[in-house]
């Protein structure tokens, strides 16, 4: 989706490739091929963090976090010949997983996991956020049921979901971003396949005993 | 490129080379179980398509701009300081080549004060004087030796006006001194190097 302020930016850098944008603020200090580029993926790169944090606020800091990240190192460590967007969500990535690897220190989320309410930590949170969360972040019952599943998902598992759901990454990038096997990264989402069956039927099954 | 049990996976996602793809086709023709497992698995990720993107809010966004804004202001800046920086290591240099400059005939003196080399050729026998004393010169005290390796040596300090009176012992002592080879049929140089300073 695109925003009100896209109005500005020029035709012709609609038909422009990543690259020749990239270029265009980098030399040029291009302000317009910076807010194209924005257009054109924040609502991806925004999508995966927010499925992993579950948390708007701090969705919020690490997507602003990711794209300071990118504009101060575009310069120094992003090499042209690759693809921008890749290396974009390779520092969203890094972030995201900074953030839950640092909870985890404090919390051991996992081992909080329960299985018949199929609540973890932060479900069971009393949390005060949640309901200011809810009335701003407006999405169709659908995907917030399936960001619900997902949630519940290993952290491991989660990533390669979002990153081939959300960004049809392939999955030898997925393996690249990741450092693992391209094997390891297909066996992750088959392993979160069955996982989400199971959840889906299990939900099914609850709503047909209901009615 | 994908192991047995991940095949599905790479098949519904259409990650396989062609021909792994019509040999896993030709499998599902024979294999049920195989089938039950990839329309499940087709099913889920299609539950998955469902998921629609999030936008970030509009403050976020604006934030970003801003600071990518504030970051190509600061670059123009920082144009400017490998100039700077090149200019104060031009100057410091300038500065420290100076102080050297002027410093370094007083030690060209002090240098020359302090070894005097002079050099005799003889035959085949090297000459050492002691390092220089700076202490006030004594009369006669200049002895001449020679150790196992038949280097003459001067031991002694002798004042810069009793030169005359260090020349005669010099020269007297080698006289003393017998050619190591006398005929003289070395193929290197005969030379025979005497250091020494007086005072």
């Amino acid at each position: 989706m695109r925003l009100n302020n896209s109005d500005h930016i020029p035709k012709n850098y609609e038909q422009m490739k990543d690259r020749e944008l990239v270029h265009l603020f980098r030399e040029n200090d291009d302000q317009l091929a910076f807010k194209e580029l924005m257009n054109r993926h924040q609502a991806k790169v925004y999508s995966y963090i927010f499925s992993m944090i579950q948390n708007r606020e701090t969705a919020n800091d690490i997507f602003q976090e990711t794209f300071t990240k990118v504009i101060t190192k575009m310069d120094d460590t992003y090499n042209e010949q690759g693809k921008w967007i890749a290396w974009v969500m390779r520092i969203a990535h890094n972030a995201t997983i900074d953030h839950i690897r640092k909870q985890k220190r404090f919390v051991d989320v996992t081992s909080s996991y329960d299985k018949e309410s199929k609540t973890d930590f932060y479900d069971r949170l009393p949390d005060e956020d949640s309901m200011a969360q809810d009335e701003k972040l407006e999405l169709d019952e659908s995907t917030s049921s399936l960001l619900k599943h997902i949630s519940n998902l290993p952290e491991e598992q989660r990533t390669v979901v979002m990153l081939r759901h959300y960004y049809e990454m392939p999955f030898k990038e997925i393996a690249e971003l990741t450092d693992v096997s391209i094997n390891t990264a297909l066996g992750r989402m088959r392993y979160a396949l069955i996982n989400l069956r199971k959840m889906f039927d299990e939900e099914h099954e609850k709503e047909s005993n209901s009615v | 490129m994908s192991t047995k049990e991940n095949r599905s996976i790479a098949y519904i996602y259409n990650e396989m080379d062609p021909s792994e793809k019509l040999e896993f086709e030709r499998d599902l023709e024979n294999d049920n179980d195989l089938l039950i497992e990839v329309e499940s698995f087709k099913k889920v990720s299609k539950n998955l398509n469902q998921l629609e993107s999030i936008d970030p809010p509009a403050h976020v966004v604006d934030a970003v701009y801003q600071s990518a804004k504030k970051n190509g202001k600061d670059s123009v800046k920082s144009y400017w300081k490998p100039v700077i920086y090149s200019a104060a290591a031009l100057f410091l240099i300038g500065i420290t080549s100076g102080i050297f400059l002027m410093e370094e005939p007083q030690e060209g003196v002090d240098n020359n004060r302090e070894a005097e080399t002079a050099s005799v050729a003889t035959g085949g026998t090297q000459l050492f004087s002691q390092p220089v004393s700076t202490s006030p010169p004594a009369e006669k005290n200049l002895q001449p030796w020679v150790d196992n390796n038949e280097i003459l040596y001067f031991n002694g300090q002798t004042a810069s006006e009793n030169s005359v009176m260090s020349d005669s012992i010099r020269n007297e002592s080698l006289k003393k001194l017998t050619p190591v080879n006398p005929s003289g049929a070395s193929s290197r140089p005969n030379q025979l190097q005497l250091t020494g300073s007086h005072n």
